[in-house]
């Protein structure tokens, strides 16, 4: 609608009116295998059934996050990471980490600290010799998800690795140690800013501006992170396993529409899963880590009448393998779930109540008034 | 240590997180640090719960069962609801907390020492010995007679929930002090009852009213004649009852009683009164003051009333006797007067009630201001059973009159009332409310349950839901009769009593023995052949 300015003035509804059409096309693509032909190809992958499997000594990992955002331009922040194992007894384990920082993309930040944190955990998890470990995600997403995890894009500055590499050996620490992450921990994070920007001036031969800085810390943070996991990795084969409720993948049937919904739709209530296809984990090409990893990567419905889950697992495994690891898994779904993997999610779970509690009662009355954002 | 007092307590009730592997009971007591005493508190509510199995979509136990396949045992968390009973002073109770005690407050049990004193006999008294806490089987429960008595009692249950049982063990201990009570026993539940000590005196009196001290009220109620409801029989009846009077008072009475041919005691009133009115009524009647006069068209009223007169004096001619006395006179110290109504239909038992309640009240007032009966036995207890039929909530009876003066007066002349019901809601909500003191034994129907809430102060809605699952016995007792509301097994009453439930059982294994050691013709015989 057009008022005397000349400007227009529109409503919801109007906007609609034009993209409506285009909009739905998104979000239903039509095209690729449809009907008879689709369904005929995902059944032939399909195995139905799952035997009762016997492990027992059975690992759980996960993590959780959450930030406050002060007006004074800073996050504070906790993740956490948490253990679940079930032996004769059963063995829990929890780290936080709180710390502040910048608010240069933080949320992005304060997930690769958590990840960092998960990988560490379960890092340290294959200590207690578990026939299986159990991560919550996708080890496929956690290394390669480049675009958003370099503040630089793919085309990383080559003078980044001669920092990354200086970082470790000045840190005087391996940065795939201990429980928490390091490069977020609150004194080292101080260092690495200003070892950084020596580094980055040094390079230059002018003094770097604050934004570049930022930058190329959040870049070694990732960095701790996708060491560790290359760590955990090279260690966890055929015992390490990721599990997805969620997926938008398209990597098992190449259709327009994700596995998991292929997997939902056309495969009936009962349970069974997908032959296994064996995928191919390689880290970015900036991150220094040249090795690659086979997944072996598979959907599974544990319990009949519920959705399914994306299942990885490390390495090559046999079916028979397979097959133990699906039945141990499914004889302890609750709803078709791992229950040992939502405990630990339970466990290590970082609320509103509790960022509430600790801005409330614990750390600092005085920001949990005016500096803080009503989220 | 029990716990710790939860976030949002207030000076009535506060919430209690347990320490893992506590579980309080219902009806126990606590004891709370707060910021400079203790307060007393009583466990009235417990909630338990799992944290692992908490969601609403496990709607089988097999998904239980791998949770705890997993987890070995859940994480049982307690939660009870504490009301606040009093505040302690070094060791004694101080009236009722003003504040809510501080969150995080360590919550003990109390201990047994502790209630032991609360429940003692009044210092330097004997008192009622009730039974026991029903949580604490080494703390002995007493009532205050004084304050029994002066507040009146309620007992509430279903039936067969051990209501006679309590009142049994009450009136007990009331004649072992030397105490005064009378029972009106509706069902001849009680009749046999004896009691276990060397100065007790039970005697169970048939009931017996003498007409000659009916009020015109009283008669009135007996006849169904009111002023409302008849008023031109109410008419007549007055002045036939003041005839019949004076005539008793100049010893004329049997001359009318021969000249209309009645036959009946030489004083009996109401045999007075039919012959005055079948006088009057007659075609040849000579003037006389002491007749009536009315306009014919009166005299239809005038002949229902003489056939009301006529049916109750054949009806309850058992029941009216001149010069009987009274039933109050057998009231004495240590002494257990039971009035057995079973036979009596409900308008008689309404008046004879009635009547005796207000003789009662009447006679214990004169006492108290000193005019005459001045060995008339106070404080005494008058006991109801079957309230509800003799006090309902839905019209005013006579004994509901006398009911509400007592206990709105009773308490200055050392008269109490007790009222014992299994149908609360029926009962007349004033007089009940009344009843300070309550002991409510089972109570299952919900409107019952609301209704007595309703009129208890102390209980919870709570605490109301966990009257049904009372065992036979088990009692909340309230009002100022204990010190602290309190859960109590009511001890079972040691003498003999009447009304015990029947065991069908072993009647008819017994009766079956007998028919068949009998030998055939015996048997035949007592057929009949
Ligand atoms: N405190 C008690 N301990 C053990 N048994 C009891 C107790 N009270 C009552 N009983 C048992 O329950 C039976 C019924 O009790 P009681 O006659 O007192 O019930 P009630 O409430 O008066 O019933 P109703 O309404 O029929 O008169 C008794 O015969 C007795 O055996
Ligand atoms: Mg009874």
């Amino acid at each position: 609608m057009k008022v005397e300015s000349g400007l227009p003035f529109e409503t919801i509804e109007e906007a609609l009116v034009g993209a409506r059409e285009r909009i739905t096309s998104l979000i239903f693509p039509r095209g690729g295998m449809e009907g008879e032909a689709l369904l005929s190809v995902i059944r032939r992958e399909w195995r139905s059934g799952i035997e009762d499997g016997g492990l027992e000594r059975i690992g759980a990992i996960d993590g959780s996050s959450n930030s406050d955002y002060l007006t004074l331009g800073q996050v504070i922040f906790v993740t956490s990471a948490s253990l679940f194992m079930r032996d004769s007894e059963p063995v829990v384990a929890r780290k936080y980490q709180i710390g502040v920082m910048d608010d240069f993309h933080y949320r992005d930040r304060v997930a690769s600290c958590r990840e960092t944190m998960e990988v560490k955990m379960a890092l340290r998890s294959l200590d207690l010799r578990p026939e299986i470990v159990l991560m919550d995600g996708s080890f496929l997403a956690m290394a390669s998800r480049g675009l958003w995890a370099t503040p630089y894009g793919w085309k990383v500055p080559h003078h980044m690795r001669r920092i990354l590499m200086a970082v470790e050996s000045s840190l005087g620490v391996g940065l795939t140690g201990g429980l928490i992450s390091i490069t977020h921990q609150i004194d080292t994070a101080r260092r690495l800013e200003e070892l950084v920007r020596s580094l980055l001036e040094e390079e230059k031969g002018t003094p770097p501006d604050k934004d570049e800085i930022r930058r190329a810390v959040a870049f070694v943070e990732r960095y701790e992170s996708l060491l560790s996991l290359n760590r955990l990795l090279s260690q966890g084969e055929r015992v390490l396993i990721a599990i997805a409720k969620r997926s938008g993948s398209r990597s098992y049937f190449n259709h327009r529409l994700p596995d998991m919904e292929l997997v939902r739709r056309y495969t009936g209530q009962e349970p069974g899963y997908l032959a296994p296809k064996v995928l191919e984990l390689r880290f970015p090409d900036y991150s220094g880590i040249g090795r690659g990893y086979r997944i072996t990567l598979t959907y599974a419905r544990l319990e009949r009448g519920t959705n399914p889950l994306r299942i990885e697992i490390v390495g090559e495994v046999s079916d028979q393998r397979l097959e133990e690891i699906l039945g141990s898994l499914a004889g302890f779904s609750v709803k078709g779930y791992p229950y040992h993997l939502r405990r630990v999610h339970e466990l290590t779970k970082v609320g509103r109540d509790l960022m509430m509690h600790l801005a409330k009662n614990l750390m600092m009355p005085e920001i949990s008034g005016r500096e803080r954002l009503g989220e | 240590m029990l716990g710790r007092i939860a976030p949002n307590s207030t000076p009535i009730q506060a919430e209690m997180i347990a320490y893992s592997g506590m579980v309080p009971k219902v009806g126990d007591y606590v004891v709370i640090d707060s910021d400079e005493s203790q307060l007393l508190g009583m466990i009235s509510g417990v909630v338990r719960g799992a944290l692992e199995l908490e969601r609403g979509d496990l709607l089988q136990a097999n998904y239980y069962d791998t949770i705890l396949k997993v987890v070995g045992s859940p994480s049982d968390w307690l939660k009870a609801t504490i009301r606040m009973v009093g505040v302690l002073s070094n060791g004694e109770l101080v009236g009722l907390p003003r504040a809510p005690p501080p969150t995080g407050a360590l919550v003990r049990r109390a201990p047994a020492d502790l209630l032991r004193g609360i429940f003692a006999p009044p210092h330097g008294r004997e008192g009622i010995r009730l039974g026991r806490l029903l949580t604490r089987d080494d703390v002995v429960v007493h009532l205050d007679p004084d304050e029994l008595i002066s507040r009146h009692l309620a007992v509430l249950a279903v039936t067969g929930g051990g209501k006679s049982n309590s009142v049994a063990v009450i009136l007990e201990e009331i004649a072992r002090m030397g105490g005064v009570a009378i029972l009106f026993d509706v069902h001849s539940e009680y009749t046999g009852m004896s009691l276990d000590c060397p100065h007790c005196q039970v005697e169970t009196v048939d009931p017996v009213l003498d007409p000659n001290t009916l009020t015109l009220e009283e008669l009135g109620n007996l006849l169904r004649v009111s002023y409302d409801n008849a008023p031109k029989q109410f008419i007549y009846l007055k002045a036939a009852y003041r005839s019949a009077r004076e005539l008793l008072i100049r010893e004329r009475l049997s001359e009318y009683l021969d000249r209309a041919d009645i036959d009946a005691e030489r004083d009996d009133m109401l045999a007075g009164m039919q012959a005055v009115i079948q006088l009057s009524l007659s075609r040849d009647r000579e003037e006389d003051r002491y007749l009536l006069n009315f306009p014919s068209n009166d005299r239809g009223s005038i002949e229902s009333l003489l056939a009301k007169i006529d049916f109750v004096r054949s009806k309850y001619g058992r029941v009216l006797k001149p010069a009987a006395g009274e039933l109050v006179d057998h009231l004495n110290y240590g002494k257990l007067v039971i009035v057995d109504l079973g036979q009596l239909d409900s308008d008689l038992t309404d008046v004879v009630v009635g009547k005796t309640l207000y003789t009662i009240l009447m006679r214990a007032k004169l006492r108290r201001i000193g005019r005459g009966y001045d060995d008339f036995p106070v404080p005494v207890l008058a006991v109801l059973e079957e309230a509800h039929a003799l006090i309902p909530s839905t019209e005013r009876t006579y004994t509901s009159s006398a009911a509400a003066s007592i206990a709105k007066e009773g308490r200055k002349f050392g008269v109490g009332l007790c009222l014992v019901s299994q149908r609360p809601k029926r009962l007349n909500s004033d007089v009940l409310s009344q009843m300070v003191n309550k002991i409510i034994l089972r109570v299952v129907e919900p409107d019952d349950q609301a209704y007595v809430r309703r009129a208890t102060e102390f209980l919870s809605e709570e605490m109301t839901s966990y009257l049904p699952s009372l065992n036979v016995g088990e009692a909340v007792v309230v009002g100022p009769m204990v010190r602290i509301p309190a859960l109590v097994k009511v001890r079972l009453f040691a003498g003999k009593r009447g009304g015990e439930s029947l065991r069908a059982y072993d009647m008819w294994r017994e009766g079956l023995r007998r028919r068949l050691s009998a030998s055939p013709d015996e048997y035949y015989d007592s057929i009949g052949g």
